[in-house]
């Protein structure tokens, strides 16, 4: 009984089903609605998909210490150190005992810190001071932007990410050769990094070990935490329980001491949870805006799909032209949302910016897409029942 | 589509048999129709009026297929109208009847053609078809010139011929009409009356016009009354009229 559309209705609507070409112009023809629709939907979907990127990039932003030390597979730390921003120093001796389990290739010690850092001019900014083994340089960055890692072996040398020479320099270009006192001591840039970003985005500092303990002023325990590398061929979650075995020290494989400093961030500090709450409420304000105005355009249309019903539309072909016209609003007002969040990562966060590494994860497009799709046919399917149930005489009584 | 057989003039086009109706519920329910038989006849413009809540739209809701009554029967086009449900019912209507509403109901995004042209796209006819055989019929409503027009840049009395246009446009073997003149100064309204009867001669089809408009009521081949949910009086054939 259905026909095709073939050159009038618009060409927007050439191919389509007669009735979808019907319900097309229905919704386009009535265009403060369809833009009160729209925009709902792409607001909603902005408020989820940004405030969910930013709560996981903060998350992520608290391992990015351990994701981008190069080449580690295992951590070694203290049994009472719980994530990666939260030391409790290690004796020396703790690296002889983790160089001796069978399975370990390479270990190396890694001093890390918070230290203030000094500009000639006076200004002032903390930074996270990461300080390498003096051979291997293993565990930094492999990202560098100026310099390299070798560098760092010259006296006094230190590497600094952008954001911090930014933060040190703000009006300079990126240049080596500044100098800066860390606790009173001279250091000199001679490396540039594009270091993931700290939880709370401070400078990122690597140099020598060495170097390192001797800008903070500590008792004999110094060692922060012991880099690892397996023997190739061999489990590192094995190896990594065999350290803690033998040693009595905290042993993780990378990616679980990440997840251990998520999780740890999560539940203990208050951050997590004011962010959970944004976000729980960008959900539901999101979600209930999309289904209220949905809701709403179908209640709006309920007289016509009434006169539709009265010339003869069957109930199917009412259901099929309403969820047209809801899947296509919905469907531009998504994908606006979801430019305008991927706009604001991309323009926004910037490299030199301190929101840098935020950025719009596709799981959370993915995700947000099928919250907006829920709340969106729930509410359709409330008015669409409204639709199903009308009684076309409804209008000849009006 | 299946070619619609035009009976003969004067032929039952619908048969009502002690239809009853209650519409709302608990206290708020009422018994609209009590028992209602009436015989609608082809080529016939029936008017039927009587005072608000006498059952007048129930019962041509009931006709159309809108409407199931409680008990009774409604036989139109060799169909048990009655007995008809959701989409049966749509095609019921798509194939059979056509309606002008008191409020008109235009859809507001689509333009007198295409407005005019629903009820055979609902029954499946082409776009172009549709379009062509309304343009055809606003044509002959003198609204050729404002085919391309939204409702809303149109004057009542042109958006009724409009509602005309689309309750006349598939041809139907009824035509329902609700207050169609109620908000229409008496030269508008008798020229919908004019439309009508034409319409019901032309095509051999029942019209049946429910109304408070004494102005019309020349226009009827035959006028039933009704009272209390019951038809109380069948005048004769309106010679004048005819």
């Amino acid at each position: 009984m259905r026909g095709r559309v073939p050159e009038t209705m618009g060409h927007w609507a050439f191919g389509c089903d007669v009735m979808t070409g019907v319900a097309l112009k229905m919704l386009f023809g009535e265009r403060s609605k369809l833009i009160g629709l729209v925009l709902g939907v792409a607001f909603a979907t902005l408020l989820i998909t940004q405030q969910a990127s930013l709560f996981v990039g903060l998350m992520l932003r608290s391992q990015n210490t351990i994701a981008d030390a190069h080449g580690v597979e295992i951590w070694v730390m203290d049994p009472f150190t719980e994530q990666i921003d939260l030391v409790r120093p290690m004796r020396n001796a703790a690296l002889y005992q983790v160089r001796s389990v069978a399975g370990v290739d390479s270990a190396v010690p890694l001093f890390k810190a918070a230290v203030p850092i000094k500009t000639a001019d006076g200004r002032l900014r903390n930074a996270m001071l990461l300080g390498l083994d003096d051979v291997s340089l293993a565990g930094a960055t492999n990202r560098f932007i100026l310099g390299s890692l070798d560098d760092l072996r010259r006296p006094d040398s230190i590497a600094i990410d952008r954001n911090g020479f930014n933060q040190l320099w703000p009006n300079e270009p990126l240049k080596l050769g500044m100098t800066l006192e860390l606790n009173d001591r001279r250091a000199v840039v001679t490396a540039i990094t594009e270091a993931a970003p700290a939880f709370s985005a401070q400078a990122i500092v690597y140099t020598r070990y060495s170097q390192a303990i001797g800008y903070i002023p500590m008792g004999r325990d110094r060692l922060s935490f012991i880099q690892v590398r397996t023997r190739p061929g061999l489990d590192s979650s094995a190896v990594a329980e065999d350290i803690s075995q033998q040693t009595g020290l905290k042993a993780y494989v990378a990616d679980e001491f990440a997840w251990r400093t998520i999780i740890y961030n999560l539940r203990r500090t208050g951050m997590s949870t004011n962010f959970a709450i944004t976000i729980a409420l960008g959900l539901i304000v999101g979600s209930a805006v999309t289904g209220l105005i949905f809701n709403s355009f179908i209640s709006d249309n309920l007289k016509q799909f009434a006169t539709l019903k009265v010339v003869g539309v069957t109930d199917g072909s009412i259901m099929g032209m309403a969820l047209c016209q809801v899947g296509l609003a919905a469907g531009m007002g998504f994908s606006i949302g979801v430019g305008m969040a991927a706009a604001f990562f991309e323009f926004v966060c910037t490299p030199a910016s301190t929101l840098r590494g935020f950025y719009l994860p596709m799981w959370i497009v993915a995700a947000a897409a099928l919250i907006m799709a829920v709340s969106i046919l729930l509410s359709t399917a409330v008015g669409l029942r409204r639709v199903m149930r009308l009684d076309p005489a409804t209008l000849l009584r009006s | 589509m299946k070619c619609k057989l035009k009976p003969e003039m004067g032929s039952i086009a619908v048969q009502c048999r002690g239809i009853v109706k209650h519409l709302g519920k608990g206290a708020l329910g009422a018994r609209v129709l009590s028992g209602v038989d009436l015989d609608v006849r082809t080529g016939e413009m029936t008017l039927l009026v009587g005072p608000s809540g006498c059952g007048k739209t129930t019962l041509i809701s009931i006709m159309a297929g809108i409407l199931s009554p409680d008990s009774g029967v409604v036989d139109a086009f060799g169909a048990r109208v009655s007995d008809l449900r959701g989409a049966a019912a749509s095609r019921f209507r798509a194939a059979h009847t056509g309606m002008i509403m008191q409020q008109l109901n235009l859809l507001p995004a689509l333009t007198a053609v295409e407005n005019a042209a629903l009820p055979l796209l609902a029954q499946g006819h082409s776009q172009s078809s549709a379009q062509a055989r309304a343009v055809k019929l606003l044509r002959e409503l003198e609204l050729g010139e404002h085919l391309a027009k939204y409702p809303t840049e149109m004057s009542f009395g042109q958006q009724q011929r409009v509602a005309v246009a689309r309750a006349l446009v598939h041809e139907p073997q009824l035509v329902l009409c609700d207050e169609p003149t109620a908000a229409l100064d008496t030269a508008s309204g008798i020229g919908v009356m004019r439309l009508l009867r034409s319409a019901a001669q032309r095509l051999n089809c029942a019209v049946i016009v429910v109304t408070h408009d004494q102005r019309i009521l020349p226009f009827g081949d035959r006028i039933v009354r009704m009272s209390d949910g019951k038809v109380s009086e069948v005048d004769p054939i309106n010679m004048e009229a005819a």
